[in-house]
């Protein structure tokens, strides 16, 4: 199998790759060997950006550490410098493209001052005032049309040479965009139109234009609250969609699959046109465009032999507050298994883990040390507990937003109840799922798996196999 | 056998006392106290905890250390009244060996217990780590 790039472009280019991360941690499988986010922002501040970033790497450690057969965190997600098979020269070690600190305002950029009156004039035509002064150091402020200068220096950097250098036939591109805004609007076809072209002069321009390459492109689903201040204005955002769907109609060669999403704004987030303070709780939609790029890989290569392959997302039922019951059984056979199970996992090792100090599995991993001095569990503790970019902070986002998707219990201590709406029928007699058939099932499995030298390994191995039973002996049907 | 519990018993508390008894300790009460208390109640209790308790019971709640001590203080206690029971019911002299004996009884009982859990409690689905 083949290396997935995948380029998140924008703010909800990043919000959707700390969904994708979230998807990936709970062991939902997606059809390749490995995964390349490239995240590509010149906000460099964003607080989105950065959230998806600290995901990122923290991913990547405990993926080291855990291994592929380790059922969570299992799919190798690594960064554009760690792939090197060719390429000459180095890059940043980060999963972000690195735009070498635009600190200009669109106006230096371009150098305004020395071109010709003629042309000033012309680009005064084409730019507000708001426009020529902005900093780029926030990204173009919902402006695509100075976005797509910008962003024409995508191609002559090293991180692209450096992915053309190691891009292998086979291989495939996922673009993550929104096409309402600045960042992803603009970066989109560029992109697109920059990997399409054989004679780029990058190496390896054949393989890369003739790869099978999708798209995902988020159609408005957030709106922002009215600020004079601002230059980002959410009225806005659906006559620049239509705008913006005109061009794509006409000007997107060569992609051979496009996913469309988009919601209903409900309550307007806080105007923050970027840097530090733009953080926006975690969406639904961002979660099922992230289930875009795990479908975009299930597809075989004789599918894309014909024309562009167009796809939408709908709910099952039309609700506020959304929950396994309201999603298509593709998309619970897709992650609803694995959601399920790793909140499991997420729950006791939150809760209940630090209660088992005696009991057999405990002293078999040596978990009071590794507790203490195991990098491996203070990553995991990070990853599941952060409060800016964890999985719980994930959980919670997507609850608190509109609309809601919350198919756990996030308050209840009972480990029957976690699941909305399926809670695991119990009695006096019939226990369901407690703490103490955990223990048992935990110590059953840290004999059975006796093979396996590495402690961390073995950790989720464990975990994964308790979850994976209880999921199909006593939880509910999804 | 019965050389072997001779020793274990005479090690710690010396002689039967009165002399004249010394047959019947040597030939039937420690042979039979022994062989009963350490080897066949002490392996049942170490059997009970570890398979019973903390195998087929599906429950891991008994599985802490201390259960396990607890278990073994039954297993001396019984060790000891047993002694004494086994004693009286011989018609052995009514002194304080016998209580020597039943305490030496009720030590070599938390030995064999201790001893027994090594060997056996690897198999345990839940206290294979215990006591340690």
């Amino acid at each position: 199998m083949a290396k997935l790039f995948v380029f998140g472009i924008g703010g909800t280019g990043a919000r959707v790759l700390r969904s994708f991360a979230m998807l990936m941690a709970a062991g939902v499988d997606v059809n390749c060997d490995k995964v390349v986010p490239i995240l590509i922002d010149p906000d460099t501040q964003n607080a989105d950006l950065n959230r998806t970033v600290e995901a990122l790497k923290s991913y990547r450690r405990l993926h080291t550490a855990a291994g592929d057969k380790s059922g969570f965190f299992k799919k190798d997600i690594s960064k554009l410098a760690d792939i090197e098979e060719s390429g000459e020269g180095k890059i940043k070690d980060t999963f972000t493209f690195d735009f070498g600190g635009i600190n200009q305002s669109f106006k230096e950029f371009i150098h305004f001052n020395e071109m010709d009156p003629d042309t000033q004039s012309l680009m005064q035509l084409l730019y507000t005032q708001d426009n020529l002064q902005s900093p780029l150091t926030i990204g173009f402020k919902g402006s695509p049309n100075v976005g797509s200068v910008v962003l024409n220096k995508l191609l002559d950097s090293p991180e692209i040479r450096y992915f053309a250098d190691n891009f292998r036939k086979g291989d495939r591109i996922f673009i993550i965009s929104s096409i309402f805004g600045g960042t992803g609007a603009a970066g989109f076809p560029l992109l697109l139109k920059n990997l399409k072209n054989p004679d780029s002069g990058l190496q390896n321009a054949g393989d890369i234009s003739s790869a099978i390459i999708g798209a995902i492109t988020v159609q408005p689903y957030f709106g922002l609250q009215s600020d004079n201040e601002s230059a980002i204005d959410s009225n806005t955002f659906v006559t620049k969609t239509r705008d913006a769907l005109a061009y794509y109609k006409n000007n997107l060669q060569g992609l051979d699959t496009l996913y469309y999403i988009a919601d209903n704004p409900d309550t307007p987030y806080e105007n923050r046109p970027g840097g530090a303070s733009q953080k926006n709780n975690a969406h639904l939609v961002e979660l099922l465009s992230a289930l875009a790029i795990i479908d975009f890989m299930e597809y075989p290569e004789a599918d894309f032999a014909g024309p562009t392959l167009y796809h939408e997302y709908g709910l099952k039922e039309d609700a506020r507050e959304i929950t396994f019951d309201h999603l298509y059984e593709e998309t619970k056979q897709r992650i609803g298994k694995q959601l399920v199970q790793f909140k499991y996992f997420a729950k006791y090792y939150k809760d209940f883990i630090h209660q088992d100090k005696g009991k057999n599995y405990y002293k078999a991993l040596g978990l009071d040390n590794a507790f203490a001095n195991d990098n491996f569990h203070k990553e995991l503790r990070q990853f599941l507990e952060n409060k800016q970019w964890g999985f719980y902070a994930w959980l919670h986002e997507l609850s608190r937003n509109s609309r809601r998707f919350m198919p756990f219990d996030l308050n209840t201590s009972n480990l029957n109840l976690l699941v909305k709406d399926k809670a695991v029928s119990h009695s006096w007699l019939k226990k369901g799922i407690t703490h103490d058939g955990f223990v048992v099932r935990l110590n059953k499995e840290e004999k059975s798996l006796s093979a396996e030298a590495d402690q961390r390994r073995k950790f989720l191995q464990m975990f994964y196999k308790v979850t994976d039973d209880y999921f199909n002996e006593k939880v509910p049907a999804l | 056998m019965k050389d072997i519990f001779r020793f274990l018993y005479e090690l710690i508390i010396g002689r039967p006392q009165p002399p004249m008894e010394t047959p019947l300790y040597r030939n039937d009460i420690f042979p039979d106290v022994g062989g009963i208390t350490l080897l066949l109640i002490t392996m049942g209790m170490v059997i009970l905890y570890y398979y019973l308790l903390n195998h087929f019971m599906r429950t891991a709640v008994f599985s802490h250390w201390y259960h396990w001590l607890a278990i073994l203080l039954i297993n001396a206690a019984i060790a000891f009244g047993y002694a004494v029971y086994y004693c009286r019911i011989n018609e052995a002299t009514p002194d304080s060996y016998i209580y020597w004996f039943a305490a030496a009884n009720a030590l070599y009982s938390a030995i064999f217990f201790l001893l027994f859990s090594m060997a056996v409690k690897w198999k345990s689905n839940n206290a294979a780590h215990t006591p340690f």
